[in-house]
């Protein structure tokens, strides 16, 4: 059995205008240690499809599944305080409303290790600058007394990542996490996503609506349209010979993504890349 | 925060209260009632009312009339009440300690209650406490506070009697533990000199007046807070939090409680405003010897300059503790505290 | 719902007692009797039906709470919306007045006009509505700025429309469902202000029927005869309450409409 499970996902939305079917029967298998895409059109379902993982829907969704699981989690026993931060912890797409502006970024942090952690004070504070060194932040201590709005977009969501790692959560959704950062943070990002990948193991969903972006990071992905998954298979295959032609009409869309391989491109190619995908 | 906007801040408050004191003085002039009439008492002569239009400087100019009556006013000097002949802030110092023992419990109140309860409300939007707490600070919103205070003098007193009439303290205890003065804060002072019969006097008397004065801040507190919070906790760092497992009680009572704190606080402005009025009221009921009974026992018997002075200090306390909630709102805010 | 039966209870007040002129002042026969079947709600010092009374001063409660939201209506709204056009010097001073007039803190400025003007059903009006005009000014004000560079404004202007007519048609319509809102629960908190100067005895003077000035009265009875402070406060009360109540939904209605 796979790591993450998740077989026949349901959720419909009770609005006031009457139900709404926004996931209808998305499945997928994710292995320990993978970084597993998701790819689609805003609205197709992706962010939805993640936040069940958490008990993180809206209050007027309703969740079904014939099996959605994490680990040794089943979810769908929504016991979301052995979930959320120890099994899985989620990054999103603007770190700078992620956190909150009155907290200090080591407050913040250090709730979170209160809260998972047998740490005392002392200990708590050592593994905070610990945590910021290992995603990479260059100066820990002036970071931590930092608030939010003190320090840059890169910055922000490498202290989002610090927190979700503080939680000690195996499993990490990413849910279009470099969208608002531009190119260049934008690859140390996802630099950094994967070396955590190798040094932890850590199990990553990457969302995404850029080909480019998944093509870099991604050992499999999925394609989302409509709140179902038309297409899913290893990031090269899909992206190399797409079978369905929704993906291929996504290919066409941005620029020769299928050209390049999982290597980073230097920043320069990216640029031109990213700037006509815009356009 | 700079010491620009403060000083921004400060300037403001005194053209506030420059602006309210030429209000107040002017509406006493314009109006058709005559100030040496009246000082002078009901059946003086036109020669006693003229004698007292001289002594009170009424014949002069308007704007030396101002010029004296508020350079007295910034020494503290209000005139002396017709009615009791004594200088007003000798009086009002003697009557507004109580005023402000009354105040202070009703903002502590709504602190200590009603933002916790605000909270609680705000964690399920629409859910049973939300819609109780809607509908208990719309009611309580709605009572008239010294018709309830009568009310709750019938139950508690009348009919349970498990509580005092009215009053500060009983006679036995102005007759044999009486308080020594210290703060003029009865139930402080009765603790600093450790008379303890005193103290359970004085905190029995207290807790009806307290009560009726509470109940609107308590339903203000908790409807602001109520709000705030609900903008909050649909903010994307709450769903973070969420997601990084931190307790509920964590999300909302230290993560979304400070964000909404600037919100929440102006509801001390608020609630001090309506409990300095609220106590006029709740001390005629209660027969408390505050500013609240002073300045009505001034009304009836029309002691204008009584009117004139409370409503001026009680505006300047007002526009002061405003300020202070402003200054208390900039420095929380972090991202305010730099620019 | 309570609204609608207070309002024809005052309206049709008359026809609801058998005591009419008792309740415009006429003293009866028996004095403090307790509720009963005669006299459901007891009778007062002077003998009058309790009932009476308070339906009768539910007419002159209502109609001055009315009359000074009213009042706050029509200084404040104009005011707002000049201040809103003209933005500029105009504004400021507008706006700085509006300042002065919230530093007083709410009831304070009340007793004071109160006072100062004496007893009166006119006074009484001017006293509360003195104080309550600035948050009109405020809520017109924001309203008209929000409006102001919209293009059917500068469109208007363009074509020479004069700017008298471009407040009155073209921007007033705007104000008119805030100021509703406010309105509405202006007068729960005006019902309570009035009651409590006619409490103070800065209402009107009697034998003119007015709640709070009903429960000065029973306060001197107070707390035997129960029921001569009880009833006009429950009156009170059950008003304040319809209007909080209904101008709080108006509120949400109007937040829900805003939103979507
Ligand atoms: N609270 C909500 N109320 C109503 N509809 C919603 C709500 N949340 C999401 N939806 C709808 O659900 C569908 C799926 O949304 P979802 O956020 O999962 O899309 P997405 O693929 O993540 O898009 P994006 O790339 O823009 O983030 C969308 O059509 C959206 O309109
Ligand atoms: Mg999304």
């Amino acid at each position: 059995m796979a790591y993450i499970e998740i077989d026949n996902l349901q959720v419909v939305l009770e609005l006031a205008t009457g139900p709404l079917a926004v996931v209808k029967g998305v499945s997928l298998a994710v292995e320990k240690g993978e970084i597993f895409g998701i790819v689609g059109e805003s609205g197709s379902g992706k962010t939805m499809t993640c936040t069940t993982l958490l008990g993180l829907t809206p209050n007027v969704a309703r969740v079904s599944a014939e099996t959605l699981s994490v680990g040794e989690h089943n979810l769908l026993d929504k016991n979301w305080a052995a979930v959320r931060g120890r099994e899985v912890a989620m990054i999103f797409q603007d770190p700078a409303s992620a956190l909150n502006p009155v907290f200090t970024i080591g407050a913040q942090i250090d709730a979170v290790l209160r809260r998972h952690t047998e740490l005392n004070k002392k200990a708590r504070r050592a593994r905070l600058l610990e945590l910021l060194e290992q995603v990479g932040l260059p100066d820990p201590l002036r970071t931590a007394a930092s608030y939010p709005h003190q320090i840059s977009g890169g910055m922000q969501q490498r202290a989002l990542i610090a927190m979700a790692l503080s939680a000690g959560a195996n499993t990490l959704i990413a849910d279009e996490p470099t969208t608002a950062l531009d190119v260049t943070v934008q690859a140390q990002i996802l630099a950094l996503l994967k070396s955590l990948r190798d040094q932890l193991g850590l199990t990553i969903l990457f969302v995404s609506h850029d080909l480019a972006v998944i093509s870099q990071v991604c050992d499999k992905v999925a394609v989302m349209l409509h709140g179902e998954i038309v297409e899913t298979g290893p990031a090269d295959a899909v992206l190399k010979s797409p079978d369905h032609p929704y993906t291929r009409a996504l290919l066409d869309a941005s620029p020769k993504p299928g050209s390049r391989g999982t290597v980073l491109p230097t920043v320069a190619a990216q640029m031109v890349l990213h700037g006509g995908s815009h356009a | 925060m700079g010491f620009k906007v403060l000083g921004k801040r400060l300037l403001m408050a005194c053209v506030v209260i420059f602006c309210v004191s030429v209000l107040t003085f002017l509406a006493t002039r314009i109006l058709p009632t005559d100030p040496a009439a009246l000082y002078a008492g009901p059946r003086a002569s036109t020669a006693k009312i003229e004698e007292a239009r001289l002594r009170l400087g009424l014949d002069k100019p308007l704007v030396l009339q101002y010029a004296q009556f508020a350079g007295k006013a910034l020494t503290g000097d209000f005139g002396v009440s017709y009615r009791t002949r004594q200088p007003i802030s000798k009086d009002i110092k003697k009557f507004l300690p109580a005023t402000l023992e009354l105040v202070f419990i009703a903002m502590l109140m709504a602190v200590v209650v009603g933002i916790p309860l605000g909270v609680l409300a705000a964690s399920k939007p629409k859910g049973c406490l939300d819609q109780i707490s809607r509908l208990g600070a719309i009611g309580m919103a709605s009572f008239p506070v010294f018709w309830i205070a009568m009310i709750f003098q019938l139950v508690f007193f009348s009919w349970l009697n498990w509580l005092p009439l009215s009053g500060q303290f009983s006679r036995e205890t102005m007759l044999f533990n009486p308080i020594t003065v210290v703060t003029g804060f009865n139930s402080i002072d009765a603790i600093l000199s450790g008379n303890w019969a005193a103290l359970s006097d004085v905190a029995r008397h207290l807790v009806l007046p307290a009560l009726t004065l509470s109940l609107y801040p308590i339903a203000l507190a908790m409807r602001m807070t109520r709000s705030a919070m609900g903008e909050v906790m649909q903010e994307h760092y709450i769903t973070t939090a969420t997601a990084m497992g931190l307790s509920r009680r964590e999300i909302l009572f230290r993560f979304a409680l400070k964000n909404a704190l600037p919100q929440t606080i102006t509801v001390l402005g608020l609630t001090f405003a309506f409990s300095l009025t609220g106590a006029v009221l709740v001390e005629v009921i209660f027969a408390w010897p505050g500013i609240g009974s002073y300045v009505t026992a001034a009304i009836l018997a029309v002691d204008f300059p009584v009117i004139m002075a409370v409503t001026l200090v009680g505006t300047v306390i007002y526009v002061l503790v405003n300020l202070l909630v402003d200054l208390a709102q900039a420095s929380l805010d972090p991202r305010v505290a730099l620019s | 719902m309570i609204i609608l039966c207070t309002l024809a209870a005052i309206v049709f007040a008359p026809w609801l007692t058998s005591y009419a002129e008792q309740g415009l002042g006429a003293p009866g026969p028996d004095r403090l009797l307790a509720p009963s079947a005669e006299h459901v709600m007891g009778t007062d010092q002077l003998g009058r039906d309790m009932w009476a009374r308070v339906l009768f001063g539910g007419r002159v409660s209502v109609s001055v709470a009315l009359l000074v939201v009213l009042l706050a209506i029509g200084i404040g709204v104009p005011l707002g919306i000049v201040a809103g056009y003209f933005g500029g010097w105009v504004d400021q001073i507008i706006m700085r007045a509006t300042d002065v007039f919230l530093a007083f803190p709410p009831l304070l400025l009340a007793i004071f006009m109160a006072a100062l003007l004496g007893n009166g059903f006119g006074n009484l009006v001017l006293a509360i509505g003195l104080g309550w005009w600035p948050w009109y000014t405020r809520i017109a004000r924001a309203q008209v700025v929000s409006l102001r560079q919209r293009p059917f404004v500068e469109a208007a202007q363009f074509m020479g429309v004069g700017h008298t007519r471009i407040m009155a048609r073209h921007l007033a319509p705007f104000v008119v469902s805030p100021v509703m809102v406010q309105g509405t629960l202006d007068l729960g908190a005006t019902i309570l202000t009035a009651a409590a100067l006619s409490f103070l005895g800065l209402g009107l003077a009697p034998p003119t029927p007015d709640w709070g000035q009903i429960i000065a009265e029973g306060r001197a009875h107070f707390p035997a005869r129960w029921w001569y402070v009880t009833f006009p406060g429950l009156a009170i009360f059950l008003v304040a309450l319809a209007f909080n109540l209904l101008g709080d939904s108006l509120r949400d209605a109007q937040k829900t409409e805003g939103h979507s």
